[in-house]
């Protein structure tokens, strides 16, 4: 289950599902924030969930934290969506770059091998 | 092209000549087509008729009696009104059967080379469904060919059918084209599927450079929309790789769409389409659609009044425009258009297919307006006379 | 189960509205409803509606073939690279330190007027048009900068002589520019300019109270009045379009964006190019902090108000461009590439740009010359009259900021849906964060880019004609009555 377990104007603790959110996604969506927030991420509290604390660099309103909270949350999602997307194209990625600067002599063959269809 | 029919008189095989409205003095040249309307200028000559062996055919009115054609193959009964429309250096093809076709108007900015009926399409509005072609067409163009004025021609151009399906023999037409008439643009509508293969369209350019134009057409912004629009899966991917190819060797391409109910809903992103994938091409024509053939057969699915899209090919043309792609109307009557699209519009229909209707006889701006296509069944409901602009 | 449509690679990221944009490899953008996003991921979206046929238009999917799909999205890319592919353009070259003004700001870390320690030689001048000439590029712009360029003339006029002479063997497009404040301009000088056909840049940093305050004359005073007499002069010579400035603004000078753009239309100018001011040199000199240090979301807030105020401008009849907008809506807006050199993805520094210093050493860019002057050596590229062209452009230190200058493989850049039209300044990162590969999350580079694009996609978004065709016109460099049609 991925909740927020505390939230004061002196930290935001959350507990995010090992299942459904990688660790690129935790990280990467604590890096976007850690600008403003000072950050932990450790293990817990069961073997399925990682707990990320995130301490507010300056005080913040009632407004400002739940603001904040809601963009980890949504942060947390936007980044898993972004593994899970790198997976279905990030091949083509590849090749669309590869093929724009060392054109491939046969592109159909290459397309069909990376994605499984033309 | 302009035909009119008239009794044949001595015509075993077609006649292609060259049309002349005074008596010829050389005994050598090209060939000659004597058009004459009145009976004194045959009679009392100081010599006989078939001297003048660059002679071969005459076009006559009525009241012509056939002694005084001397033996040479000849049409008559043909009206005054037809006569008087041929002019010094129009090309006309005689057949057998009294039928005259002009394969060339002097003077005139519609004249085409027609290389094939066939195609490796079949459009939705197709004004002229695919056909064979007859044994002696090619021999028939490169003597039309050779038949023209070097000085005189400054455009002419290459349509069908499709013409690429000529293969190498459309690279030699092109290049004669462009040796015999080095003052001619050439303008040479084709879907340029096979342009795909960079090979051809190398030749195609080399050939024409760099009197060669080529006009593409494109129907949509996928190829979804296209194929349908084509009657053919896989051109729109086989256009756009052409299109890709001519724009790497420098050849100067535009393209063109028809208006009707599968490509006016999505006009917008189709331009859009062209700005951020095509942004090299000359020009975009936006053209009315000719009701005959396929388009008159498919009308209720196809048919859209003019009058009713005329702010979203408005919207279009003012995409394009400030983009710095040439967008232009092709076969509009001005009246069905936006006023700040008109200078936009280009007078298109063929001389021979322009009809104008009564409606236009009080218009302000019927000179600058093209008509609209009388070889169609159906016009807009809105046509009306304007204010001289 | 194979899917009904296959997802081309794309980017994305809630705008402040709250609705998803979507940007694909070359630039092209869409924004959804988060609905809309949430049925294009889960394959629901009905083949052949509307928004299907946008998303197939744009290859953020396909449904038929995927590899012409591919081909035609490797070809826009590279044009959207192209600024790669001819290599060095733009020369900028240090022609002397000394200058008769003392900015407060300056980053060039001008030296008195009479130093000549501080000038390029003549020796130098020759081997910098020599390494100038050695690049591949087939348009070549040579900006004179100082203290102000005018101090050494001699040498301005050694480097095109020669770079002219090269030239006719060459045969690039070249062409000169020279930055200087105007102060010392002469009819001598402005003969010799329209001679060989080379204009000006300066700096006008707004109406008097605003342009003294900052811009002094090392003998004391402001130099506005000065500015204006040879402005007059020089446009009079040289024309009227070849005189352009461009304007620094300091936090004194954000609550004033109006009354600055008034004066560039006062003064007639074409454009203005609304930048924040850069920490380097003598900005970073505690006497003027206040007014230098300032957070850029102060900056974001009076660009925004003063943009929305010059396109109400033009709108009224006044041609004035935002040439920071400028570049930016090209990069959306056209498949085009554009050549700004501060924003690009490798950097611009070296590759579209660099500079010589009066000593012959080369550097990636502005930034990377003046922390070496403060001691650290770390961008030093090679020296001209040491090194061959190979040497310093294909340097250890060339390779290590290409290599830590592609958005696409930087954290906190690699996903973001603002990719294609933004870059990296590695060298920046490493003046201000400590590294080239720089921190995100507390970059005022990457706050005030985002800022400013998402404020433009929204503009765009609205789609407003009158806006669109004020925006077209700037790019497309004509008058809005042609973006309009009315001349014809």
């Amino acid at each position: 289950m991925t909740k927020t377990i505390h939230r004061d104007a002196e930290r935001l603790v959350f507990q995010i599902s090992k299942e459904l959110y990688e660790k690129e996604a935790v990280f990467a969506a604590v890096y976007a924030l850690s600008g403003e927030c000072k950050n932990r991420i450790e293990p817990g509290p069961d073997e399925s969930h990682v707990t990320v604390t995130l301490e507010p660099l300056t005080p913040l309103s009632e407004a400002e934290l739940l603001h904040l909270e809601h963009r980890f949350l949504s942060g947390i999602t936007d980044q898993q969506l972004r593994l899970d997307l790198e997976r279905r194209f990030g091949p083509l990625r590849q090749l669309i770059v590869e093929h724009a600067f060392a054109p491939l002599a046969h592109l159909k063959e290459a397309v069909k091998k990376t994605i499984g269809r033309d | 092209m302009r035909e009119a029919f008239g009794r044949p008189l001595g015509l075993k095989v077609p006649v292609m000549g060259v049309v002349t409205t005074r008596l010829p003095w050389r005994s050598r040249g090209k060939p000659l087509v004597y058009v004459v309307d009145r009976p004194e200028a045959l009679k009392s000559l100081p010599f006989r008729l078939w001297s003048r062996r660059v002679l071969a055919a005459l076009l006559t009115g009525p009241e012509m009696t056939e002694t005084l054609f001397d033996g040479i193959p000849a049409v008559a009964d043909l009206s005054p009104a037809e006569l008087a429309e041929l002019r010094d250096g129009d090309v006309v093809l005689i057949h057998p059967n009294g039928r005259v076709i002009v394969a060339y108007q002097t003077g005139s900015p519609h004249n085409c080379l027609f290389v094939t009926y066939r195609c490796n399409c079949l459009c939705v509005m197709c004004p002229q469904p695919p056909a064979d072609d007859p044994e002696d067409l090619w021999e028939q163009n490169v003597r039309l060919l050779a038949l023209l004025d070097p000085q005189e021609v400054t455009c002419l151009a290459i349509t069908g059918g499709e013409p690429t399906l000529l293969g190498d023999r459309l690279v030699e037409l092109v290049r004669l084209c462009r040796q015999q008439l080095p003052k001619a643009t050439i303008t040479l509508l084709t879907n340029a599927r096979k342009l795909k293969n960079l090979e051809f369209a190398k030749a195609l350019f080399k050939a024409g450079y760099p009197n060669l134009f080529l006009e593409v057409p494109l129907f949509g912004a996928t190829d979804t929309e296209h194929d349908e629009v084509m009657g053919a899966r896989g051109s729109f991917w086989d256009t756009i790789q052409a299109l890709h190819h001519l724009a790497l060797l420098g050849q100067p391409v535009g393209l063109r769409t028809v208006l009707h109910a599968l490509t006016v809903p999505r006009l917008l992103p189709y331009a859009e389409f062209i700005y951020r994938n095509l942004p090299f091409v000359i020009q975009v024509a936006f053209m009315g659609m000719e009701t005959m053939g396929l388009a008159e057969k498919n009308l209720d699915r196809l048919w859209l009044d003019p009058y009713d899209y005329r702010e979203i090919l408005a919207e279009a043309v003012r995409y394009l425009h400030r983009r710095l792609v040439p967008p232009l109307i092709y076969n509009h009557p001005l009246c069905v258009l936006t006023p700040e699209v008109r200078p936009f519009a280009r007078n298109t229909i063929t001389t021979w297919k322009q009809l104008y209707l009564p409606i236009c006889e009080t218009c302000g701006q019927r000179g600058e307006c093209g008509g609209v296509f009388g070889t169609g069944v159906k016009v807009s409901a809105h046509l009306k006379p304007l204010p001289p602009s | 189960m194979t899917e009904p449509y296959v997802l081309m690679p794309f980017r994305f990221g809630p705008l402040p509205s709250g609705r998803m944009l979507l940007v694909n490899e070359a630039g092209e953008f869409l924004i959804l409803e988060p609905r809309d996003f949430t049925r294009l991921l889960d394959y629901e979206l009905t083949p052949g509606s509307s928004l299907f046929l946008d998303l197939k238009a744009k290859h953020f999917l396909t449904d038929t073939q995927v590899a012409p799909v591919v081909n035609l999205l490797a070809t826009k890319y590279r044009t959207k690279k192209g600024f790669l592919k001819n290599f060095t353009g733009l020369h900028i070259v240090v022609v002397t330190l000394r200058c008769n003004q003392r900015c407060h700001y300056c980053h060039a870390s001008s030296q008195d007027m009479y130093d000549t320690r501080w000038d390029m030689s003549v020796k130098t001048a020759r081997n910098v048009v020599d390494k100038i000439m050695s690049s591949p590029c087939p348009s070549i712009k040579i900006e004179f900068q100082g203290g102000d360029a005018l101090l050494n003339f001699e040498v301005v006029k050694t480097i095109v002589r020669e770079a002219k002479r090269l030239n006719q063997k060459a045969k690039k497009d070249l062409s000169f520019v020279v930055c200087t404040n105007l102060t010392l301009l002469t009819p001598e000088i402005l003969a010799y300019l329209k001679r060989e056909g080379i204009t000006i840049s300066t700096s006008l940093d707004g109406p008097r109270e605003i342009h003294d305050r900052h811009r002094v004359l090392r003998t004391g005073g402001g130099s506005y009045d000065l500015f204006l007499k040879n402005l007059a002069l020089a446009r009079q010579v040289l024309g009227h379009d070849q005189v352009n400035p461009l304007a620094t603004l300091t936090r004194d000078s954000l609550p004033y964006l109006t009354d600055i753009i008034d004066e560039y239309v006062r003064l007639q100018f074409r454009g203005i190019f609304l930048r924040n001011i850069n920490l380097y040199g003598y900005a970073r000199s505690e006497r003027y902090q206040e007014s230098f240090r300032y957070p850029i979301s102060e900056f974001v807030k009076a660009y925004k108000k003063a943009l929305l105020y010059i396109i109400e401008l033009n709108l009224k009849g006044v041609p004035l461009t935002e040439d920071f907008a400028t570049i930016l809506l090209s990069r959306i807006l056209t498949p085009f590439s554009t050549g700004f050199m501060d924003l690009q993805s490798p950097t611009g520094a070296g590759i579209a740009g660099v500079v010589y210093d009066f000593n012959g050493d080369v550097y990636p860019c502005d930034e990377a010359r003046m922390l070496a002057k403060m001691g650290d050596r770390r961008f030093y590229m090679g020296n001209v009259n040491r090194d061959s062209y190979l040497d310093i452009f294909t340097s250890p230190v060339m390779q290590e900021i290409v290599n830590k200058s592609c958005v696409e493989i930087l954290p906190g850049c690699h996903s973001c849906p603002l990719q294609m039209y933004c870059g990296a300044d590695p060298i920046r990162n490493y003046a201000m964060q400590g590294d080239l590969v720089g921190f995100r999350p507390t970059s005022d580079f990457c706050e005030k880019h985002k800022a400013i694009l998402e404020f433009l996609l929204e503009l765009l978004a609205d789609n407003h004609p009158e806006v669109m065709d004020v925006f077209w016109a700037w790019i497309t460099n004509r008058s809005l009555a042609e973006v309009r049609g009315i001349c014809r």
